[in-house]
């Protein structure tokens, strides 16, 4: 018996890393999914994964950037379960790193595009099957970059702090709905984690020991446990919440009193 | 489906809420429960009720602390949940009358029990591979505290020694975070009954628009905070308040939907 039988959910940026991870991990706690993503090629690995669990998964290949688009994501969850419990808004275009003075106007355009208004129309989509349901459980993409603010990448901090400011108004104005709505900051082994490792294995090391719990987050268990939890009965006081799923990295600061003869 | 099979968890300040819930919340997922408050009626009516042995201490009281955790976890070996929840209602007195001893007071029950809880238990958390620690903080410390100067300081001490906890120990895998709850208990209703017009305009104000039911929203929170689905969540505060920390006293128009 899984934890989410019965239950309906839409992940957005389901093809590679924590979208995959939670597509699986919803599937074997048996939620019956809605998964989207840019490019269908792109989706296959993820599919055939999920399908090796359940058979109630339905793909849309779909750019969240685009209003249409997102909203047909989220109603197909209406047109083919007649219901939707929990959305999951992962997806995010992330564009070249660039100093402020010089990031092109383009730029910011699709980077708010993929994530504030995708997350926003997503949300909007959502409410009125959520409403008449009298529950929903929302879980919005907020960033570390964002909180602690980014060099060269202004544009997805800011995007990323839309989000959380979003969420927040969201968790207030549909409280009374039964409907919580959260943002997670996570830290996951990724594409880009396993470059900067490969390429700066000095500055990795140092980061990563100062991080409590030592690694990076597998997308499945460390990230999809959290985001499981809070789609679950223990999650339903918790609302507007912030969660940094980031091994405790959150609290860190990098110019500290690093004393690793202490460490044991 | 229980969430805590075969955990042993230790509640400081079992005996009221949050603490009771939380107990109530875990026996019902599962836990096997070991239980210590100050007040021996209380924790032996929890105690019969939960099947749960009981241990009589004023946690505040470091010696009689030490020693009922001592006895408690004596026969186990081991300890997979640490709930410290020992904060007893505050004093309300304005600042600058608020004698050092309703600090010493404050700070004993709020930041010390917990710390000499943490420092007891740690060594038999490293040592069986891990463990979780949830420390209750109060959302009088975080935001409004006034007339309880003691008792928010000492909350709010409680979330920086979480924080340094969690980063000393992670790397022997104890997890440490501060719930804060509002909690629906005995406390509130007297308070809502006493000043019902100030509570019913301000409660519609926060998101979910009620205060916690210890058993099923506080509860449920804790166990989401020791439970494998947190397993990467360390360092941090998590609020069971239904959206309280995000209601401001702001003026909005109130919208009739």
């Amino acid at each position: 018996m899984g934890r989410l039988d019965g239950q309906v959910a839409v992940i957005t940026g389901a093809s590679y890393g924590i979208g995959r991870g939670l597509a699986v991990r919803f599937a074997k706690e048996g939620a019956r999914l809605i998964v989207c993503s840019r490019t269908a090629a792109k989706a296959t690995e993820m599919l055939d994964e999920v399908h090796a669990i359940t058979p109630h998964v339905h793909y849309v290949a779909a750019d969240v950037g685009v209003r249409e688009q997102i909203q047909n994501v989220v109603a197909e969850a209406g047109r083919i379960y007649g219901r939707l419990d929990v959305l999951i808004n992962n997806a995010q275009t992330v564009m070249p790193w660039t100093p402020i003075e010089d990031k092109p106007d383009d730029d910011w355009d699709q980077t708010l595009q993929s994530g504030l208004y995708a997350t926003l129309w997503a949300m909007r989509a959502a409410l009125p099957m959520m409403k008449a349901q009298g529950r929903g459980r929302i879980v919005n993409f907020g960033s570390i970059f964002g909180i602690n603010g980014s060099r060269w990448a202004s544009d997805y901090a800011a995007c990323k702090e839309g989000i959380r400011g979003l969420t927040r108004s969201a968790a207030n104005e549909w409280g009374r709905y039964g409907i919580t709505v959260n943002v997670v900051l996570p830290s996951a082994e990724s594409a880009a984690s396993k470059s900067f490792r490969e390429n700066h294995p000095a500055a990795y090391k140092m980061m990563r020991d100062r991080v409590p719990l030592q690694h990076h987050g597998d997308p499945e268990t460390d990230i999809g446990g959290a985001i499981l939890g809070l789609a679950c009965e223990e999650g339903r006081f918790i609302t507007g919440e912030t969660f940094f799923l980031d091994g405790g990295m959150g609290i860190s600061r990098p110019v500290q009193a690093l004393q690793p003869h202490m460490r044991n | 489906m229980p969430q805590l099979q075969n955990k042993l968890a230790l509640i400081v300040g079992a005996g009221r809420e949050p603490g009771r819930g939380i107990a109530r919340r875990f026996a019902r997922e599962g836990a096997q429960l070991l239980l210590i408050d100050r007040d021996a009626a209380a924790g032996d009516a929890l105690a019969r009720e939960l099947d749960a042995p009981f241990f009589h201490a004023d946690p505040s009281d470091k010696n009689a602390l030490l020693a009922a955790i001592t006895q408690a976890t004596a026969g186990a070996g081991r300890l997979d949940i640490l709930v410290n929840a020992a904060m007893e209602e505050p004093q309300w007195t304005r600042l600058e009358e608020l004698p050092d001893s309703a600090f010493e007071q404050g700070f004993a029950q709020g930041f010390y029990s917990a710390l000499w809880a943490m420092r007891a238990l740690q060594p038999l958390m490293r040592a069986n591979g891990g463990g979780r620690i949830v420390n209750l903080g109060s959302v009088y410390g975080e935001n409004v505290a006034e007339y309880i100067g003691a008792y928010s300081a000492a909350a709010e001490a409680l979330r920086a020694l979480t924080r340094t906890a969690a980063q000393e120990w992670g790397a022997d895998n104890i997890l440490v975070n501060v719930l804060m709850p509002t909690v629906d208990d005995e406390r509130f209703r007297a308070y809502h009954e006493q000043h019902s017009e100030h509570v019913d305009t301000t409660l519609p104000l926060v998101a979910l628009q009620r205060f916690g039911d210890p058993v099923e929203d506080i509860g449920g929170a804790a166990v989401y905070l020791v439970s494998d689905d947190s397993r990467y969540l360390t360092g941090y505060t998590i609020h069971a308040d239904g959206g309280y920390h995000m209601a401001g006293p702001v003026y909005v128009p109130v919208m009739e939907v």
